[in-house]
């Protein structure tokens, strides 16, 4: 095969690729790769083939053999270290990282993808510093922002703007990265419908991807009409169980100093509401998915 | 004088860079997500202070920062003790007749309950980043099963242990 | 008037606000920020598809960055619709361009030897009489494609127009491409094909120019029907592309499908594909691929006359055919030809190996039957996906009611 191929099979297999089109690219690479067994380019798309149908180890073999041959290719080195974030390999993710941000130290993408990772670690302030500095590089860099989108709602309360988000609705309002975040603040906000059209509006585009589904899935159920008497639980979470427990007491109590029967008559109540509460949820995630 | 500011800002900037640009992560550093807030909650609820405090010091741990958190459990552990003394001594009678006209015969298991809630809470906000952040990301919880039934015995234990204590005293 | 601060805020808390995207993308048009302004219109027009204020919107964007071949494309769409308001400077290019003239990306007529060369098919003489079954989805399109195209003249006493793009959906196997087919002969077109090949080839340089040229090629050979297997390789959703020059080749398939400046009413446009959710929402709208007809798996009855039809010639012991089908739910057609096959290969290792000839018999189905699976079961999983989950916008009713119909949800 003549190099003009080689590059010709190149380019189809990543249009293949952006498509999702794992089978026909396989379909390709093959006879390009009986021909040169050895050609990084070949071998890289046919880690990318790999790891697009979540045969992480196969893409993993591959990517090393890549990386034994050519080092310094920075496409193999950033799917390795997609690879290794997979396999929740984070120091040696870390270490791939690093050195690609000392080779290329205005790539403002790397800055995102090493936050993502420090997120994924619980390193919260280096993730925050890092999504900053790739922003001075790039302010415009979808990875970045998203980063920093997430270091925003983890430090400040629901209700509070998210710099980082109205930055991505700007530059990149169609991106999926970019509704999910749009989602989460709105359910944060306890905008529950929302969140739930806009999921809805991911699972339109990519209906196949089953973290979006399971994701509209759960607000589906969220702002389902018979849930609407679990917000106080929805909106505030655990306090709002150990407010409800207080109150059950509380009023257990009071209620019981004038008339008994009316007490036992609200402990019921109480009761039946915290049955519900526990009972009702997984009924429903059961009912919706089936 | 402005190059020589404008060498300084690059000089910082170069030196912040670097500084993110050191490993963090190592094998036996690594950080693991913290007991939920449900697993949390439930061993306080069942086991009472102490138990609500060991399961925060276990999830400290996961988060290897022990050693920062450790002062705040200390303290929360005093005032356990100081405040069960008090409670149990002659002296708390007043306030064991106030406490028992107010929520009854059980008021001792509700106000066991209710300052392990408080400790359950407080250990909440210590760690809240690091529990929005392990929500938000989608780390997996550890199962609080084991964990929370061992504190549960502990704590029960140790509430045993120092209301012998304070009897005998 | 309220602050860009302000706006971007409002827009957080409700992201469907269509005036409240409108109001912002103006903004952004008079900061002169073309891209960010372009990406909030075409917001608005997903959003509102049939109001012209985001096409014309955009249409200005498009110009301010200097694509004034998609500028007036975009603003040619929209003067057909609701809510136009012209405006001065597209007005003016528009009065300007010459009506005839093709821009950069397009092909002249002499030049349309270079192509690619797109397939002629020869004749096959599909019919729908060759189609078992589906004879509602056959009615369906007879009504609503093969007849307007081929008595015009009624269809316009009714003021509908014939030729258009349909787009036919469904799991893999299931006969699009053949109905396509079916329906050139139906039609007595002529029929010009592309398929994944083809743009495979289109891919590796000068797409736009090829495209162009296939739809020239196309016109002049009128009435014929020019088919797109696998459209979502094609026209790949914009917003889930990482190259520029997806884009670039979608928006020419646009331009073309819009026929600007020429004539595309004696051209029957179709399409197939398995994944009309990676198809780019655009190339849905009216006048492009609106009308989208859902191409089932064959059902019982379809089945039982595919299973009489192939196996005609064949010998074959007396099969149990009615639980045959049954337990061929959701099986494609290419699946039944797979069974088909399977079981016949069962007959004849035990002929070779027994050294006696028989003939086929239930007990081959029933081998047959524990090893293949309908392929069509992963497509139909992400349907469901999209009925349950994706809200109810109408797209996919149909794959609602078979789902319903076969028990699925």
């Amino acid at each position: 095969m003549e190099t003009s191929s080689v590059q010709q099979v190149l380019q189809q297999v990543a249009a293949l690729l952006e498509r999702r089109r794992t089978t026909q690219a396989r379909a390709l690479l093959q006879p390009a790769l009986a021909a040169h067994p050895a050609h990084s380019g070949l071998l890289l798309q046919a880690a990318y083939v790999d790891y697009l149908e979540d045969r992480i180890d196969d893409a993993m073999r591959t990517v090393r053999q890549v990386l034994a041959a050519d080092p310094d290719l920075p496409a193999a080195r950033e799917l390795y270290f997609a690879l290794l974030e997979l396999k929740d390999q984070h120091v040696e993710a870390e270490r791939v990282i690093i050195e690609l941000l000392r080779e290329y130290p205005e790539r403002a993408e790397y800055y995102g993808r090493y936050a993502d990772l420090m997120l994924r670690t619980l390193n919260f302030e280096k993730a925050k510093q890092l999504a900053h500095e790739g922003l001075k590089y790039d302010p415009d860099d979808a990875v970045c922002l998203a980063a920093r989108t997430l270091c925003e709602f983890i430090e400040q309360p629901a209700g509070d703007t998210s710099r980082g988000l109205q930055q991505l609705l700007v530059r990149h309002p169609e991106s999926v990265r970019t509704l999910v975040l749009v989602a989460i603040a709105l359910q944060q906000r306890g905008d529950l419908r929302g969140a739930r059209r806009v999921a809805q509006e991911l699972v339109r585009a990519q209906p196949d991807n089953e973290g979006l589904v399971e994701f509209a899935r759960a607000l589906t159920v969220s702002a389902h009409w018979s849930m609407r008497p679990l917000w106080p639980m929805q909106k505030w979470g655990w306090g709002a169980s150990f407010a409800l427990w207080l109150f059950a007491i509380i009023g257990i109590r009071v209620i019981g100093q004038y008339d008994q029967a009316a007490a036992g008559i609200f402990a019921i109540v109480m009761l039946l509401y915290v049955i519900y509460s526990w009972v009702w949820p997984p009924i429903l995630k059961r009912l919706i998915g089936t | 004088m402005d190059a020589s500011r404008d060498a300084n800002k690059n000089a910082h900037m170069t030196h912040s860079r670097e500084a993110l640009l050191q490993p963090t992560l190592s094998e036996n550093s690594l950080t693991a997500a913290p007991y939920s807030v449900r697993a949390t909650l439930f061993t306080g609820f069942f086991g009472g202070p102490f138990a609500a405090l060991a399961i925060l010091a276990l999830s400290s741990l996961r988060l290897r920062r022990l050693s920062r958190d450790a002062i705040v459990y200390a303290v929360l552990l005093l005032l356990t003790i100081v405040g069960s003394w008090a409670l149990y001594e002659t002296a708390g009678t007043t306030m064991r007749d106030w406490l028992e006209a107010q929520l009854g015969t059980s008021y001792l298991r509700y106000t066991f309950r209710f300052v392990a809630l408080i400790i359950v809470g407080l250990g909440y906000l210590l760690h809240r980043r690091e529990h929005r952040n392990a929500d938000l990301v989608g780390l997996a919880r550890p199962n609080g099963w084991i964990a929370g039934i061992a504190c549960i015995f502990l704590g029960i234990l140790l509430h045993v242990a120092l209301l012998f204590v304070i009897n005998r005293a | 008037m309220k602050t860009r601060n302000e706006i971007e805020q409002a827009l957080l808390h409700d992201p469907f606000d269509a005036g409240l995207r409108a109001e912002y993308a103006e903004l952004l048009l008079a900061e002169a920020n073309g891209e960010a302004a372009l990406s909030q219109f075409e917001l608005l027009c997903k959003q509102n598809p049939q109001h012209a204020r985001g096409h014309v919107g955009a249409a200005r964007a498009l110009l301010l960055l200097e694509r004034r071949a998609d500028a007036l494309t975009r603003y040619a769409k929209a003067r057909s619709m609701p809510g136009f308001e012209s405006d001065a400077e597209l007005e003016k290019l528009d009065s300007q361009a010459r009506r005839t003239a093709t821009p950069n990306l397009r092909v002249v007529a002499d030049n349309v030897s270079n192509v690619v060369p797109i397939q002629k098919v020869p004749e096959e003489r599909i019919r729908f009489s060759s189609i078992v079954g589906m004879d509602d989805l056959k009615k369906t399109i007879r009504i609503k494609i093969i007849e307007p195209f081929v008595n015009p003249g009624l269809f316009q006493r009714f003021r509908k127009q014939a030729g258009g793009g349909i787009l036919l959906y469904g799991p893999p196997g299931c006969g699009k491409t053949m109905i396509a087919r079916a329906v050139a002969n139906e039609c007595n077109a002529e029929f010009m094909s592309v398929g994944i090949s083809d743009v495979l080839n289109m891919w590796i340089g000068e797409s736009e120019r090829h495209l162009a040229a296939i739809f020239d090629k196309a016109r002049s050979q009128a009435p014929c029907v020019l088919f797109f297997d696998e459209l979502d390789a094609l026209a790949y959703s914009r917003s889930k592309a990482s190259s520029e020059h997806t884009r670039t080749v979608v928006n020419e398939f646009l331009s073309q499908l819009d026929g600007v400046g020429k004539d595309n009413k004696s051209l029957l446009i179709l399409a197939a594909t398995n994944m009309p959710w990676d198809v780019d929402p655009a190339m849905k709208r009216p006048g492009r691929f609106s009308r989208q007809i859902f191409v089932p798996p064959p059902d019982p009855e379809a089945r039982a006359k595919m299973l009489e039809v192939k196996l005609t010639g064949v010998p074959c012991e007396s099969l149990d055919l009615a639980s045959i089908v049954q337990r061929t739910n959701h099986f494609s057609g290419a699946d039944i030809d797979g069974l088909i096959e399977l079981a016949k290969e069962s007959a004849l290792e035990d002929n070779v190996l027994n050294g006696r000839e028989r003939a086929l018999n239930q007990g081959d189905f029933e081998s047959a039957l524990a090893i293949v699976q309908p392929t069509t079961q992963e497509w139909l999983r992400t349907a469901r996906n999209l009925v349950k989950y994706a809200g109810d916008d109408g797209s996919y009713r149909d794959v609602e009611a078979y789902l319903k119909k076969t028990k699925m949800i």
